[in-house]
């Protein structure tokens, strides 16, 4: 497994897809500071830009474009006509598939990592301490493999459909939209741990995670009220994690088993 | 009891109800070059497609190095180099590049091996050049280097000079022929091109509409078909019937209403002559010649040629 994920790193030399769609995570932190941040001191500061990055990066970038990139990854054997050569060695479909998840789970990472240095390039040039940043930007990082495994059941679908261009584009699309939507609602925020929306899906999931790691010792009044309604239903780390790693290894078993299917 | 590297038993395969592989049995032996013959859409591919395991056969049986490839594939395939249909490498990469991603697979450690196979190509190593900027025939030299990088007994190359120009054609042509003279592979390759196969192989294998008409080595195939006696006549029906009867010889073919092949050269042309002109046919030509590769096979498949 490790040989493949070297030679899939080795064929993205001279593509820069890859590196593009992470450096894409700079967009909004960037938007951020320059037109909607109103910090007085650094604690909101360094507060406001992770936000930015956990609540519209992750969701509405990261997310989009994960499926994306995994569907140019799965697909770039058969486009590429090198599937033959590669069942020759012989490596298998469904070794080739996780390979290529496990690409995508760095990038993942790499995306929020890649978001947050940059946000701290920003904070300290806009004059800030960086109080508080370290452990948001681990939170960043744990939200990178809750998104990658939140991608997924997109993932699977595309893979299901056999790449069709407009169907994929139009699933990733309502599925960013509801994973935002849903992470902003309080129906779902509100649900118990167990087995319904508010903890399957990534985002309400991710906040119910990440927000507890805010610094909320002195909320403006509406954050108080936020906090009072949703703070009973925070999920720990093991919890999180746990549903993350649960639904990972589930979906992408089924989508080994979608790309593994011989077509003739 | 032969030592065959490649050998199935009524390979078939189906796409719903067209058949393009019907019952095929080959028998390929160590050390030798198999050429497997037939017209574009004959089932060449899809044969070797099979033996790769890339596709599923509907039914039959397909035995390399002795071992069922459904359940050894993982023993068969490292030991088989193969070249099938177009090339396919990633476009973004050199072509040392995409070389060297096969051989990180195939956990090959010496960059000497990548270096090689291109040499044997005679395509550059460490070359800026990405393959999207290959010419067709570069493309197929490094399809070959990737088959006999990793130094596989068995070969298996479909086409392999296609795209080529007369030069690289001959080149290919003498290398495939050194790695199994010199280096005893074992080599199948198909072709619809009857001179590169009269060539390079040492057995024949034609197919035609999936089914595999004829087997036999080289040797023996121009033994059976080197020469036969032309005769041009006035009635060839009636020229067949006295040589069946008097001469009680049926191998002959009546080419048309005027002109008889006669395979079977030992007879004596001047009584045969003779007996022509006494039933009253007239004999306008007897000549000795030699039937080619392509009289044979259009012979053997009934059809107008190669396509």
């Amino acid at each position: 497994m490790l040989r493949l994920i070297t030679c899939e790193f080795m064929k993205l030399k001279r593509k820069p897809l890859f590196f593009a769609s992470s450096a894409v995570s700079v967009l909004i932190p960037l938007a951020y500071a320059l037109f909607l941040s109103q910090a007085d001191n650094s604690v909101d500061a360094v507060q406001g830009m992770m936000s930015s990055l956990f609540q519209l990066s992750a969701y509405m970038l990261l997310m989009p474009v994960t499926v994306v990139l995994a569907a140019n990854l799965l697909f770039e054997e058969q486009d590429n006509d090198t599937l033959k050569n590669l069942l020759c060695v012989p490596v298998s479909r469904a070794s080739l598939a996780v390979a290529k998840l496990l690409i995508l789970l760095i990038f993942s990472v790499l995306f929020m990592a890649v978001g947050g240095l940059l946000s701290l390039v920003i904070l300290l040039l806009q004059g800030w301490e960086p109080v508080g940043f370290l452990p948001l930007f681990f939170v960043g990082l744990g939200e990178g493999v809750m998104m990658w495994a939140g991608a997924l059941p997109c993932v699977l679908l595309v893979v299901f459909l056999n790449r069709s261009y407009i169907i994929s584009v139009i699933i990733t699309f309502f599925y960013t939209v509801i994973n935002y939507t849903l992470s902003t609602n309080d129906l779902f925020l509100t649900q118990l741990f167990g087995l319904n929306p508010g903890t399957l899906l990534p985002g309400p999931l991710s906040f119910r995670w990440i927000f507890q790691f805010y610094d909320n010792s002195s909320p403006s009044r509406e954050m108080a009220a936020l906090l009072e309604r949703i703070s009973p239903y925070f999920v720990s780390g093991v919890q999180a994690f746990g549903v993350v790693l649960t639904e990972a290894v589930i979906f992408t078993t089924l989508i080994a088993w979608a790309y593994g299917r011989k077509r003739d | 009891m032969r030592d065959y590297m490649i050998e199935t038993h009524n390979l078939t395969k189906k796409y719903g109800e067209q058949v393009s592989v019907s019952q095929v049995d080959i028998h390929v032996r160590r050390g030798r070059i198999y050429g497997l013959l037939g017209r574009n859409g004959a089932g060449k591919t899809t044969t070797m497609r099979m033996l790769l395991g890339l596709t599923a056969p509907t039914s039959g049986m397909i035995r390399i190095f002795g071992k069922n490839i459904r359940e050894n594939e993982k023993e068969i395939l490292p030991r088989t180099g193969s070249m099938i249909e177009s090339p396919g490498f990633y476009p973004n990469l050199t072509g040392t590049e995409n070389l060297r991603i096969f051989a990180s697979l195939r956990g090959l450690k010496d960059p000497a091996r990548i270096k090689n196979a291109l040499e044997l190509v005679n395509l550059p190593y460490k070359d800026k050049k990405r393959f999207s900027q290959y010419s067709l025939g570069m493309k197929q030299r490094l399809a070959i280097a990737l088959a006999v990088m990793h130094d596989p007994e068995l070969l298996i190359l479909d086409e392999p000079t296609n795209g080529l120009d007369p030069i690289g054609i001959a080149e290919v042509r003498d290398f495939i022929r050194e790695l199994c003279d010199s280096r005893g592979k074992t080599i199948l390759i198909s072709s619809h091109i009857l001179s590169e196969i009269s060539l390079l192989a040492d057995d024949i294998g034609i197919i035609d509409h999936g089914r595999l008409l004829e087997e036999e080595s080289m040797e023996e195939l121009e033994k059976k078909n080197a020469r036969f006696i032309h005769f041009g006549v006035t009635n060839a029906q009636k020229a067949g019937e006295i040589l069946a009867s008097r001469f009680r010889c049926r191998q002959f073919q009546l080419e048309d209403a005027g002109n008889l092949y006669l395979y079977d050269t030992s007879q004596p042309v001047e009584k045969i002559n003779q007996a022509f002109v006494e039933a009253g046919i007239g004999v306008r030509e007897a000549h000795l010649c030699e039937d080619t590769l392509e009289d044979y096979f259009k012979r053997i498949t009934g059809g107008e040629g190669i396509a």
